[in-house]
């Protein structure tokens, strides 16, 4: 018997080990490499399109506060995005001279967390269990489990809206783009990170 | 005087004895049953059911669905075992199978309708599984080169996750789980306790999620067993 329990003890601490060994799969992804650029269009022919406007400041929205930002990785980014649109034919206006299109560059960070109670069988709910054992001191010991949670998103936005054919008072979304992944807030890689969005988008060009 | 005169002829007559016969006396006796003719027994190996303990780890090459989804050979597979020994033919026991498939698509633009997303794709795989099994030897329990055949049934711990960059998509969940296969293992000396074992195993499971049908792979491994009774 006591054999016996000296085996299972040892299949158990293997159980553990293996549990232990489990591997992630991106821990060795590069952080170039874990850059994911999605953009989404509309069916819209873009060659309709002629100009463009953009602001001079980033729309920097955390959580549910947003507030336009100009700081030098900004500038950058908003540079990039010029010179694209320009390369593609596009040619920018201010924001009075009536554009076709207009575009919103933004940083979009969004974090929630906090704790969510899970469920506890041994755990005695007054507020249901109302007139039993009310004022007799048996609330100690089995609190309801918490659970802490945490998701976070931080990523670079451009939306190009479709203001030359304004209905209803509402312009529609003709083309998103989201970068995420590491890195995508160097100096060095705004650039580039701005370029793949575009690379992306073939059909975005004026003629 | 004559008491002791006697007693030194008895050690005289036992010392030469001893001396013609040294085997009788230094040869190890068996130690369990002193008073019984222990020569010609078994080991206790062949006698007694006993424990034995292997670690292997070798390669694994998944088939199906998983060959489409990791590409080439697993990048750990790994397994330990404990089993009950019965002298004839049979054992059994219980057999712990790691195995973990990874694989990495160079970038590339995935559409979908309007959608058009640009990532480094990274497919994994890995099973964590637990089988009971039995085995069927085709030597004695001392023999050098001890070939079997082996059948598991258990149940895997599989978690499929597929990344878009850092994106995660996964699916971990517990799945039936089965293993066939064939090995043998080797005795360092004889009667000994410590020896080699290599094993080939076919694994299947009827695992699905939206990147696999199922989760199929033939592996081969090798390691080291302790056995004990």
């Amino acid at each position: 018997m006591k054999r016996i329990s000296k085996s299972l003890l040892l299949l158990i601490g293997c159980v553990g080990l293996l549990a232990a060994c489990e591997r992630d799969p991106v821990k060795d992804l590069d952080p170039k490499d874990s850059q994911v650029f999605i953009t989404n269009h509309s069916t819209t022919n873009f060659t309709g399109y002629k100009t463009f406007s953009i602001p001079d400041s980033v729309l920097v929205t955390q959580n549910d506060r947003s507030q336009k930002m100009v700081r030098s990785i900004d500038l950058i980014f908003i540079d990039q995005i010029i010179r694209n649109m320009t390369n593609r034919g596009f040619t920018r206006v201010a924001r009075d001279k009536k554009p076709d299109l207009e575009l919103t560059p933004a940083q979009i960070t969004y974090t929630q967390s906090g704790y969510v109670p899970t469920f506890n069988p041994w755990y005695y709910d007054p507020f249901w269990g109302y007139g039993y054992g009310g004022g007799y001191g048996y609330g100690y010991g089995y609190a309801p489990y918490y659970s802490y949670y945490s998701y976070s998103e931080d990523y670079w936005y451009i939306r190009i809206a479709d203001v030359k054919n304004i209905a209803n008072n509402k312009a529609s979304v003709v083309w998103d783009a989201q970068i995420r992944g590491d890195g995508i807030y160097d100096t060095s890689s705004v650039g580039p990170v701005v370029d793949a969005v575009f690379a992306q988008s073939g059909y975005l060009k004026a003629n | 005087m004559k008491r002791l005169l006697l007693l030194a002829l008895v050690a005289l007559a036992f010392g030469s004895q001893a001396q013609q016969n040294p085997d009788y006396y230094n040869k190890k006796q068996d130690y369990e049953y002193r008073s019984f003719p222990t020569r010609t027994m078994g080991s206790p190996f062949e006698r007694y059911t006993h424990y034995q303990i292997s670690a292997r780890y070798g390669v694994a090459a998944p088939l199906g669905s998983l060959k489409d989804y990791t590409g080439g050979m697993a990048k750990y597979h790994y397994n330990l075992t404990g089993e009950f020994i019965y002298p004839k033919n049979w054992s059994f026991g219980v057999q712990f199978n790691y195995s973990y498939f990874k694989d990495r698509l160079p970038r590339r633009i995935y559409t979908d309708g309007t959608q058009d997303i640009s990532s480094i794709e990274t497919h994994s795989l890995g099973a964590t599984s637990i089988h009971a099994f039995g085995k069927y030897h085709f030597a004695s329990t001392n023999a050098p080169i001890r070939p079997y055949v082996m059948l598991g049934l258990g149940g895997t711990g599989m978690r499929n996750l597929t990344y878009y960059g850092y994106l995660e998509d996964g699916k971990r969940s517990f799945a039936l789980s089965g293993q066939a296969g064939v090995g043998a293992r080797f005795l360092f000396s004889k009667n000994g306790n410590l020896g080699a074992d290599v094993q080939a195993t076919y694994f299947y499971s009827p695992f699905k999620s939206d990147y696999l049908s199922n989760v199929a792979n033939v592996s081969a491994s090798a390691g080291l067993f302790y056995r004990w009774w």
